[in-house]
């Protein structure tokens, strides 16, 4: 884990618990920033410091030297990711870029100048999804979405509760990882993965290739209800979540319950499809 | 009688045996070139097709000799090593710049830049390989004849 990080900053996250490290953020001529155990920290050369005052500062270079580790120092064959603004790193590591988009004929080239990363370490916490699943698949594998902000634990919890549904019933889960962080983690013996293809792609292909009856994805945006609906017409459940807080923000009520964080994994409240609450 | 014949051998053969390890510098730079121009060959093969990460494709084919150890210390350290007697320091100049643009781009630019040293990859192991043949079989006929005129001087 994090092994494509520059010596000063890899010595400085050992003095951290990485257990409790969700994010780091890497801004050039900045402090290094941290979300440790749910807070944002102050990073210095041996662990949290107390003030921005006392942090590391990162260099430009070690920005663009992180980057191109965590590539597997070969742009060509994450140019894609590059192109959608972030890389996912060998364990998992869901790094977003900021920095100056090149365009070409229209659509974006590559990202340039890169002056920010921000990186998410990805946590497999086994049972997360024990209370979900007890409330709303016990008697039945029914279509969810989890909803909450980013940063949460949506991504941790569908992890979790594929791996229950698969070691439960035995289900061929198809688990469309358009960003590579899903599969960063134990998802059961009955799993198929399809890494960095477009929702529509993965969904439409995956369901005539893998003849799934599960399919679990991440970070649904409005275009990807047409191909989850495709999906549940087909008779195939669908698991997924969205950057979303309220029921009555979702584009399109498709789904057979609705799952709404409160905080860092806290479930919150439980909807049927008419929004009315599950007990 | 029988004593200077074995020692004239011994000779002839010793002295083709220097012949032969002489010309080892022109063998060297053959098998180097050749597993170069192979590795730039499979690379664009790469770039066009499943375009794995540089450190899988680096494992995933054995090189030999010196172009092994090269490849070898690229991959540990991203520092290629050209500590060799048989490269000229053009040569190991082309050799840095070649393996400093390794994975340094889109598949796009990565394409342009190493089809473009086809050519001269083609044109270096070409040329080692006509020096090889020639300078090696040079080298074991002037150790054969080196051999003979030890023997009629000496024996």
């Amino acid at each position: 884990m994090l092994e494509f990080l520059p010596p000063r900053i890899a010595t400085a996250v050992r003095y951290i618990n990485l257990n409790l490290l969700y994010e780091l953020r890497l801004r050039a001529d900045k402090p290094l920033y941290a979300n440790y155990g749910g807070k944002f920290v102050w990073l210095g050369a041996q662990g949290v410091a107390a003030s921005a005052s006392e942090a590391m500062l990162i260099s430009r270079g070690e920005v663009e030297d992180t980057l191109f580790a965590a590539s597997g120092f070969c742009v060509y064959s994450v140019e894609n990711q590059i192109r959608r603004g972030f890389v996912t790193a060998a364990c998992g590591e869901r790094i977003g870029i900021c920095g100056t988009v090149v365009y070409e004929h229209g659509a974006v080239h590559s990202v340039r100048d890169v002056t920010s990363l921000c990186i998410r370490i990805p946590h497999e916490i086994r049972g997360c999804a024990d209370s979900i699943y007890r409330k709303c698949l016990s008697d039945e594998i029914r279509s969810l979405l989890i909803l909450a902000p980013p940063g949460e634990g949506k991504t941790t919890i569908l992890r979790d509760l594929t791996r229950l549904v698969s070691e439960k019933t035995a289900m061929n889960i198809l688990v469309v990882d358009e960003r590579g962080e899903l599969s960063a983690g134990e998802l059961g013996r009955t799993a198929d993965v399809v890494r960095f293809a477009d929702k529509r792609t993965a969904f439409c292909e995956g369901i005539r290739a893998m003849r799934p009856e599960l399919i679990v994805t991440d970070e649904l945006l409005r275009e990807d209800y047409a191909a989850v609906r495709r999906a549940l017409v087909s008779g195939i459940v669908v698991f997924a979540s969205a950057h979303l807080k309220r029921y009555k923000d979702v584009p399109e009520k498709i789904f057979a319950r609705y799952v709404i964080l409160n905080g860092l994994g806290e479930v919150g409240e439980i909807l049927d499809k008419d929004g009315s609450h599950v007990d | 009688m029988w004593i200077k014949f074995l020692l004239s051998g011994l000779i002839i053969a010793f002295c083709i045996l220097l012949g032969y390890l002489a010309a080892n510098k022109y063998r060297a730079r053959k098998k180097f070139f050749a597993q170069m121009e192979a590795f730039n060959g499979r690379y664009l093969n790469e770039l066009s097709y499943s375009r794995k990460p540089l450190g899988e494709f680096l494992s995933a084919y054995t090189y030999t000799g010196d172009f092994a150890k090269t490849v070898e210390s690229f991959a540990k350290t991203r520092q290629p090593s050209f500590k060799y007697s048989f490269l000229t320091k053009e040569e190991k100049n082309e050799c840095a710049d070649y393996f400093s643009m390794l994975g340094k781009g889109d598949s796009f630019s990565q394409s342009d830049y190493f089809a473009a040293k086809k050519t001269y990859l083609a044109e270096k192991k070409a040329v080692s390989e006509k020096e090889c043949k020639a300078r090696g079989s040079l080298y074991l006929k002037l150790g054969l004849l080196a051999g003979l005129a030890f023997v009629i001087l000496i024996v």
